[in-house]
């Protein structure tokens, strides 16, 4: 594929606001009209001053054409947020439960519909920034632990994760091939051992078979503890997270196309 | 130059002397018990390589060469990385940490993986920190730090720092500027 490494490992923020704004949203409409049926929605008939849950980036759209009000979701209240941010403090090892798109919606609500915020929208903006930085260093601080089988991201939203994904896909790839690196010699030490119990001679040739067979052993045994990884996750509710980057990663063992990128450079 | 030509498997098998090149002294043989400096690919196939008894002085088999441990490998540098593994500079070597998977597979080394591991979680995580900050790569340790990065760590260093700074472009961005 010709496009940028970058671009096909992970997401662009764009690309996830643009994910984001498929979360429906309750609008609050002006005025009564005809709905109709979208390729990807439907928006239902509208009745002046009756709640209707429609996709953000269609409430956009009628916002930004004054048809409707956006209300607020409860997450972006004021007293919510300060909650959030008080719990964050006091549970430096866990993140606190946030919309999977918190920041993305976020933003995308105070950009276009800062006149439907019931408290004042720079102690929303600056609250935000906070439990953003404060989640940041807790992130960066869980990535000192980082090991080559897997990471745990609960809570953590998708644009979070995709902040750190570059970085963790590589370290923790690199890691994985150290670790390989030795785990293939073991695995030889051990196929010699059987080898000098049963047969005392041993030529160039048998070794070499072996350690064929070996190589392929180690590969499944490596798979076989990355899917223990994976299914030893816990059972938390954004697990979704934690499979996507090891999906990810797993990918990228196959083809070895960061190397390729990294001679020419 | 053909597979399947028998001239040719016999004229592989032709004893080759005078390899002196490899030690820059075209047309000598390479003398017994002489240090010389090869690569790791060659290195590595000579030295599983076993010279056939009946051809040497020697009763067992021996292989052709012992490789001497090089400087990145040997006890004082790797005592180094366990004291303080920011200051270790690394720079020298393009491909450290490819160098070190190739020198475990071939010794079998876990104790070194282990220790070269936590080197590059400690690094990569001071990689991450400085990668998020946009003016502080500059100052004292830092810089230092940043100057004795391997091939793998810069290219880390960049991805990384790109994704931040991507992030944070977008979150700038106002809806009315056209996108």
């Amino acid at each position: 594929m010709s496009l940028p490494k970058q671009l096909r490992d992970t997401f662009t923020p764009k690309e996830i606001s643009f994910l984001a704004e498929q979360e429906p949203i309750m609008i609050l409409p002006r005025y009564s009209m005809h709905g109709t049926t979208l390729i990807s929605a439907k928006l239902p008939n509208l009745r002046a001053l009756h709640r209707e849950s429609i996709p953000i980036w269609l409430a956009l759209i009628l916002k930004r054409q004054d048809k409707c009000n956006i209300v607020i979701p409860d997450w972006l209240q004021l007293s919510y947020l300060q909650q959030k941010y008080e719990d964050e403090i006091q549970n430096p090892n866990k993140f606190s439960k946030l919309p999977w798109h918190w920041i993305t919606i976020s933003k995308l609500l105070l950009d276009s519909a800062v006149d439907d915020f019931m408290d004042p929208v720079y102690e929303i903006r600056s609250l935000i920034q906070d439990l953003r930085e404060v989640r940041l260093l807790k992130a960066r601080r869980g990535l000192k632990e980082l090991n080559e089988v897997y990471l745990q991201l609960d809570g953590l939203s998708l644009i979070e994760i995709n902040e750190v994904r570059p970085f963790v896909l590589k370290v923790m790839n690199q890691l994985r091939k150290l670790k390989e690196s030795s785990k293939i010699g073991e695995q030889e030490m051990y196929g010699d051992d059987t080898e000098i119990g049963g047969d005392t001679v041993m030529s160039q040739d048998v070794d070499d078979d072996y350690a064929g067979v070996q190589i392929n052993d180690s590969v499944g045994i490596n798979h076989g503890s990355n899917s223990a990884g994976r299914s030893g996750a816990g059972n938390s509710y954004l697990n979704d997270s934690h499979t996507r980057v090891q999906g990810d990663s797993m990918e990228d063992d196959d083809s070895d196309s960061d190397d390729d990128i990294y001679r020419k450079d | 130059m053909s597979y399947y030509d028998i001239d040719d498997i016999i004229a592989d098998g032709q004893v080759c002397h005078g390899l002196g090149y490899l030690n820059g002294q075209p047309g000598e043989p390479i003398k017994e018990n002489v240090k010389i400096e090869l690569p790791l690919w060659l290195a590595q196939i000579l030295a599983t390589q076993l010279i056939d008894p009946s051809q040497s002085s020697q009763e067992e088999a021996q292989p052709i060469l012992k490789l001497i441990e090089p400087e990145f490998f040997s006890k004082q540098f790797l005592n180094f990385i366990k004291s303080n593994s920011y200051k270790t500079n690394l720079s020298p070597y393009l491909f450290y940490y490819k160098l070190v998977c190739k020198w475990a597979n071939m010794y079998n080394d876990t104790e070194l993986v282990d220790l070269i591991s936590k080197m590059l979680v400690d690094r990569a995580s001071e990689i991450n920190d400085l990668s998020f900050k946009l003016n502080d790569q500059f100052t004292g340790n830092n810089q230092e730090f940043l100057n004795g990065l391997d091939g793998f760590e810069k290219a880390l260093f960049k991805t990384s720092h790109a994704s931040f700074k991507d992030l944070k472009n977008w979150l700038r961005t106002s809806p009315n500027s056209a996108s």
